[in-house]
C-alpha cells in the first residue's frame, strides 16, 4: 500500500442528514478527503442500510435534528447494533446538546457549518476504536474469562491481525490447531502449544489468548447443541416469572407427549422464541444432567476422533465461563432495555432477508418487544460474540467482523442450514481456524450441519 | 463580452458579502467546486432555494393555525437556520435565530412579523442567486466546449 491508498483512504462513511443541502455539501467534502461516501436523508433508512450492509461502513456521521427519528436515538441504535463510531452534527452548539451527544455515545460532536479539516480528521475515531480493541485482546491474561468476553463484545477488529498477511496467519492457526491436537485438548496449555508450534516471535500471551478463544468457541457450540437437545427433552425449567417465561412454559407444556420426537417442535419453538428460550435454558444448565450418550452420538460424526475426553474440559470451561457471562451482562442489559425499539409483531423476516444482519435485527426487535431484559437472558447474546470474537481476517472482509454483527444472535437457536449466509459466515469463521484436511476441523465444521440434521 | 459578464458577477457576489447577505461559508462552497463537480455551487444553491421555499411554506401554514404549535414552528425555523447556514446565507440565518426566540416566547405576533421578514430576505437572496447563476451560465456560454 502506497501513501496514496493507505488508511484512511477510502474510509467508508455514512452520512445521515434530513437537509438535502447539507447532505450534498458533506458528500462533496468527504469525497474531497478521498473517503467513500454514502448519503441518507432519513434515520430509519440509515439504520436499514447499516443493518443490510453491516461491515460495509467504518463510521457514521449524523445530524441531531431529524424529522423521523431523533439523532440521539439513531446514535444509540448504531452503538448497540453495529458498534460503529458515530459523529453527531448540529447547527446548535449548546453545551447541553453536546453533552447529550457524548452521553449517548457519540465519539465527536461537530458544529455546522462543518469545515473540511474537521472532516478530514474523522478517521481518528475509527483508528482509536481499533486500537482499543487490539490493546484489550493483546493485553489479557489467559485465565481472565471476563476480559475475553469483553473483547468479544467489542469485536475482534484486530488491526494487527488485519495487517499481517493472510497466509502467515493461516499458517499460524494451522500450527496452533495441530499443536492442540497433538497435545490433546484436555491436556493443552499455552506453554505446551508454544513449544510445539515453535514460531519465532510468538509469545505465550498470544497463544494463551488464542487458546481461550478457541475453548470458548467450542464450548459455545457444544452448549448450543446441548441446549437444543435439552430443550426438546425438558418439560419443566425454572422461570423468573416474567410473561415471556410463561409463554415458553406453556408452549412446552402443551406438548408433553411430543418429547420423544419433540425435536421438530422444540426446534420450532426455539426458532421462533429464539432468544428467550436459550437464555432460560442457559440459566438452568447447571441443574440439568447432560445426556452424555446423546452427545457422543451427535459429535461422533464419521470420525475416530474422540470427543469424550474433550467434553470434561469443555464442561469445566462452560462452568467457569458461565459466571463470567453473567457478570459482563449487567452493563449491556441496561443499554438494551433502554434502547426502546419495539417491533409490535414478532415478525420473523427470516425468509425474506438474507444475511445475519436482518436475523439479528429481528432478534433484537424480539428482545425488546418482549419487555425488559433480565440478566439471565443476556448470556446467549454475549455468548455469540465469542464466536464473533475469533480472529477473522477472511479476504472478503476489509474490517472483518466488527464484532457486533453477531452480538444479538443466539446462534444456538437457528437452524443454520436455512440461512445460507449464516452458514457461510460461520463456516468461513471455522475455515479460518482449520484446514479441511484436519480431522478436528471436519467435526467442528459439522456443528451447524448437525443441528440441521437433527432438526430438519 | 465575457469580461463584462465576469465583472458583473464579481460585483454582485462581492456586494452580497459586503451587505451581510452571505458569509464565508459561501466561499467554502466556491472552493469545493472543481473539475469533478463543475456545477457544484449552482446545484447546492438550487437545492437551498427549493428547500427554503418549502420550509417557509410550512412556517406560514403552522402560524396560520388557530392554535399555533410553537414547537413545530420552532422546528421548522431550526431547519431553515440549518439550511441557510449551509450556503452561507447569513442574513436569513440570523433572522431564523430571532424567529426561534419568538417561538420560545410563544409570541404569535412576533413569529408572524419575523416570518414576513425572513420571507422577504429569502426571496431577495434567491433573486440574487438566480442572477448569479444566470451570469455564470452566460459566461460559460462564451467559452464553448469542443
Amino acid at each position: 500500500m502506497d501513501a496514496a491508498t493507505a488508511f484512511p483512504y477510502g474510509l467508508r462513511v455514512l452520512v445521515v442528514d434530513d437537509d438535502p443541502t447539507w447532505l450534498k455539501i458533506l458528500e462533496k467534502m468527504l469525497r474531497k478527503c478521498s473517503y467513500e461516501v454514502t448519503t441518507c436523508g432519513l434515520a430509519r433508512v440509515a439504520l436499514d442500510i447499516l443493518r443490510e450492509r453491516k461491515n460495509k461502513f467504518d463510521i457514521v456521521i449524523s445530524d441531531v435534528n431529524m424529522p423521523d427519528m431523533d439523532g440521539f436515538k439513531l446514535l444509540e441504535h448504531i452503538g448497540l447494533e453495529m458498534d460503529l463510531p458515530v459523529i453527531m452534527m448540529s447547527i446548535d452548539g449548546e453545551t447541553s446538546r453536546v453533552m447529550k451527544g457524548v452521553q449517548h455515545g457519540a465519539c465527536d460532536y461537530l458544529l455546522k457549518p462543518v469545515r473540511m479539516k474537521e472532516l478530514r480528521n474523522i478517521w481518528q475515531h475509527v483508528y482509536r476504536k481499533k486500537m482499543h480493541e487490539v490493546k484489550e485482546i493483546e493485553g489479557h491474561d489467559s485465565c481472565d474469562d471476563l476480559q475475553i468476553l469483553r473483547n468479544g463484545f467489542e469485536g475482534l477488529d484486530d488491526k494487527s491481525l488485519f495487517m499481517r498477511s493472510d497466509s502467515d496467519t493461516m499458517r499460524k492457526r494451522k500450527d496452533f490447531v495441530n499443536a492442540v491436537n497433538q497435545i490433546g485438548f484436555d491436556k493443552v496449555g499455552p506453554k505446551k502449544i508454544l513449544d510445539l508450534m515453535n514460531v519465532p516471535g510468538l509469545t505465550r500471551e498470544n497463544v494463551a489468548s488464542h487458546l481461550q478463544k478457541y475453548r470458548l468457541y467450542l464450548s459455545r457450540l457444544q452448549k448450543q447443541n446441548e441446549e437444543r437437545i435439552l430443550g426438546a427433552a425438558r418439560q419443566d425449567f425454572s422461570h423468573k416469572g416474567t410473561s415471556e417465561n410463561l409463554n415458553l412454559r406453556s408452549s412446552f407444556q402443551e406438548q408433553p407427549s411430543n418429547i420423544p420426537n419433540g425435536y421438530p417442535h422444540a426446534s420450532q419453538n426455539i426458532q421462533t422464541q429464539a432468544n428467550m428460550q436459550d437464555s432460560q435454558l442457559e440459566d438452568t444448565k447447571s441443574t440439568v444432567p447432560l445426556p452424555l450418550p446423546d452427545k457422543k452420538e451427535v459429535y461422533m460424526e464419521g470420525d475416530g476422533r474422540d470427543f469424550s475426553d474433550v467434553k470434561p474440559s469443555l464442561m469445566d470451561c462452560i462452568k467457569s465461563t458461565s459466571l463470567a457471562l453473567t457478570c459482563t451482562v449487567d452493563s449491556i442489559s441496561v443499554q438494551l432495555s433502554d434502547s426502546g425499539t419495539t417491533s409490535a409483531d414478532g415478525d420473523l423476516k427470516f425468509s425474506s432477508v438474507d444475511g445475519l444482519s436482518s436475523i439479528k435485527n429481528c432478534c433484537f426487535d424480539q428482545i425488546n418487544s418482549q419487555g425488559p431484559l433480565r440478566p439471565s437472558q443476556e448470556p446467549s447474546i454475549i455468548g455469540c460474540t465469542e464466536l464473533a470474537s475469533l480472529p477473522d481476517d477472511q479476504p472478503g472482509y476489509p474490517y472483518p467482523l466488527q464484532g457486533v454483527s453477531f452480538d444479538n444472535i443466539p446462534l444456538s437457536s437457528f437452524d443454520f442450514s436455512h440461512y445460507n449466509d449464516a452458514t457461510m459466515i460461520l463456516s468461513g469463521l471455522q475455515n479460518n481456524w482449520y484446514d479441511d484436511d484436519l480431522e478436528f476441523s471436519s467435526e467442528t465444521m459439522d456443528y451447524p450441519l448437525i443441528d440441521g440434521r437433527l432438526f430438519a | 463580452m465575457a469580461a463584462a459578464l465576469t465583472n458583473q458577477l464579481h460585483a454582485l457576489v462581492n456586494n452580497m458579502f459586503a451587505t451581510g447577505l452571505l458569509d464565508e461559508q459561501f466561499q467554502q462552497l466556491q472552493m469545493l467546486q472543481d473539475s469533478s463537480a463543475p456545477d457544484f455551487v449552482s446545484e447546492v444553491v438550487t437545492l437551498f432555494c427549493d428547500d427554503g421555499e418549502r420550509i417557509i411554506g410550512e412556517l406560514a401554514r403552522q402560524l396560520d393555525q388557530p392554535n399555533v404549535d410553537f414547537d413545530r414552528v420552532d422546528s421548522f425555523a431550526h431547519q431553515l437556520k440549518g439550511s441557510s447556514a449551509s450556503v452561507g446565507a447569513q442574513q436569513v440565518k440570523n433572522t431564523c435565530i430571532q424567529f426561534r426566540e419568538f417561538c420560545q416566547q410563544r409570541s404569535r405576533d412576533g413569529c408572524l412579523k419575523t416570518l414576513d421578514l425572513v420571507r422577504t430576505e429569502f426571496y431577495d437572496l434567491r433573486n440574487k442567486f438566480q442572477v448569479m447563476l444566470q451570469l455564470e451560465k452566460q459566461i460559460q456560454a462564451c467559452y464553448p466546449k469542443h
